[in-house]
């Protein structure tokens, strides 16, 4: 069915007057139980608490209560594996996979993960979000001097971690900050994987912080 | 039309197999009447998983938006850079680029200019402000090259500072700006921004980083 719209409201004409013949308004009333029947389909209003809201379920195409209306919509996501350290300083594909760490009804964000063609992937709804690392990432304790992350779809850029020094000490000639943060724009659904550039000095890995993502639109 | 609360249809008529159809037929116009008025009450095309009612008072129908919770973080884009240098006199300059708004926006701050300043108009509440990434400035071994931000974000009727940008030193090279504040605004009040970026070759532009910002009340 589907919500009614203004075109299949009933008409009142056989109705509004004593001397109406009832059986004339029978397309009426039918249709009028139609519309009943579909506003009874598009909700399924079964032990709200206290503070619900309607939500929509794709899954069950109906508004649902839920709970979740005082739960900011954040989705933070961590990667299962490092990034290892580039050859030759070129940009490496992460083959790794992504998991959702407030998976279940607290993430309202719509955000999945998954993957394709042996890259690990993050899929976002048509939305604005927010994206950004719990804290600055300052990589002095370890080898690292360099890092860049780059996430896109295909050659498309949506945004980019980078590494900025702040200074000099004598263990370690640069004091590299990881910095990441955007606010980015999808206009439809949109599947999300990374690229990144590890210099390391000794080789190794780098263990990639959290993703901290909001939904504001 | 409004919520039918007062207006529910009797069913004396029509609650016995022995009633006379006719004797239902105003009931069964208060009836139909109420339907429409909640076909009318809502707004329900296309919905996506996720998405809540919410009241718009303007088209006077709830309508879906996406993600429950979504709207209580907005993002401010800067969108014009400022010269550095340009107020090497030591005067800070009146930012009269322009914001711009991401976001659902449930939280009701807006845009505006008032002679020659770009705005932003808070409704009464408290919100915090973020800086979306750190901005780190300068180069190491070169001199000059890191910035002084002093930013000054102004009541545009007292003209007094109600919060400011933070810029420390992270060593000799190397200057690190941003924000990180709350503030509570007793009625709705403009806001504009006041800045000065001066380096000591003097050269280039500062492009403000986006500010994310929370309404906690």
């Amino acid at each position: 069915m589907g919500w009614p719209t203004s075109l299949d409201k009933a008409n009142t004409t056989y109705v509004d007057n004593a001397t109406d013949p009832i059986w004339r308004a029978r397309y009426d009333i039918k249709q009028n139980i139609n519309n009943v029947n579909a506003i009874i389909d598009e909700f399924n209003i079964a032990s709200p608490a206290d503070n619900s809201v309607m939500q929509y379920n794709s899954s069950t195409s109906r508004f649902e209560p839920s709970q979740v209306e005082n739960i900011a919509p954040i989705c933070l996501i961590s990667l299962d594996n490092t990034l290892p350290a580039s050859v030759g300083n070129a940009q490496t594909d992460y083959t790794g996979t992504f998991t959702i760490e407030n998976s279940g009804t607290v993430n309202t964000t719509g955000i999945t993960t998954g993957s394709t063609g042996g890259l690990g992937t993050i899929v976002f709804p048509a939305g604005v979000y927010v994206i950004r690392l719990p804290i600055n990432q300052t990589l002095q304790s370890t080898s690292i001097t360099s890092l860049e992350t780059f996430w896109k779809t295909s050659s498309t850029v949506h945004w980019s971690g980078f590494t900025k020094s702040s200074g000099f000490t004598s263990g370690n000639p640069f004091i590299p900050h990881y910095l990441l943060g955007s606010a980015v724009t999808f206009t439809e659904t949109t599947t999300v994987t990374l690229t990144h550039r590890v210099a390391n000095s000794s080789g190794g890995a780098y263990t990639h912080p959290n993703l901290n993502i909001v939904r504001i639109s | 039309m409004t919520w039918p609360t007062s207006s529910k249809a009797s069913t004396t008529n029509v609650d016995s197999g022995g009633d006379t159809i006719s004797a239902a037929r105003p009931d069964i116009k208060q009836n139909i009447d109420n339907v429409n008025a909640i076909i009318d009450t809502f707004d329900i095309s296309s919905p996506n998983n996720n998405d809540t009612l919410k009241y718009n008072s303007t088209s006077g129908k709830f309508e879906t938006q996406a993600g429950a919770g979504a709207g209580s973080t907005i993002v401010i884009e800067v969108d014009a850079t400022v010269p550095i240098g340009g107020t090497s006199t030591g005067s800070f300059a009146v930012y009269g680029g322009g914001f711009t708004i991401l976001g659902n926006n449930n939280m009701g701050v807006t845009t505006s200019t008032s002679a020659g300043k770009s705005t932003l108009v808070f409704p009464a509440g408290t919100y915090s402000f973020e800086s979306i990434v750190a901005y780190i400035s300068g180069s190491y071994g070169t001199t000059g090259v890191q910035q002084t931000i002093t930013s000054q974000f102004k009541d545009n009727t007292s003209n007094s500072v109600l919060f400011a940008g933070v810029l420390s030193s992270l060593s000799f090279y190397f200057n690190q700006y941003q924000i990180g504040t709350t503030a509570t605004f007793a009625s709705a009040t403009t806001v504009y921004l006041d800045m000065k970026v001066t380096a000591g070759n003097g050269t280039g532009t500062f492009a403000h980083p986006d500010i994310i910002i929370n309404r906690l009340a």
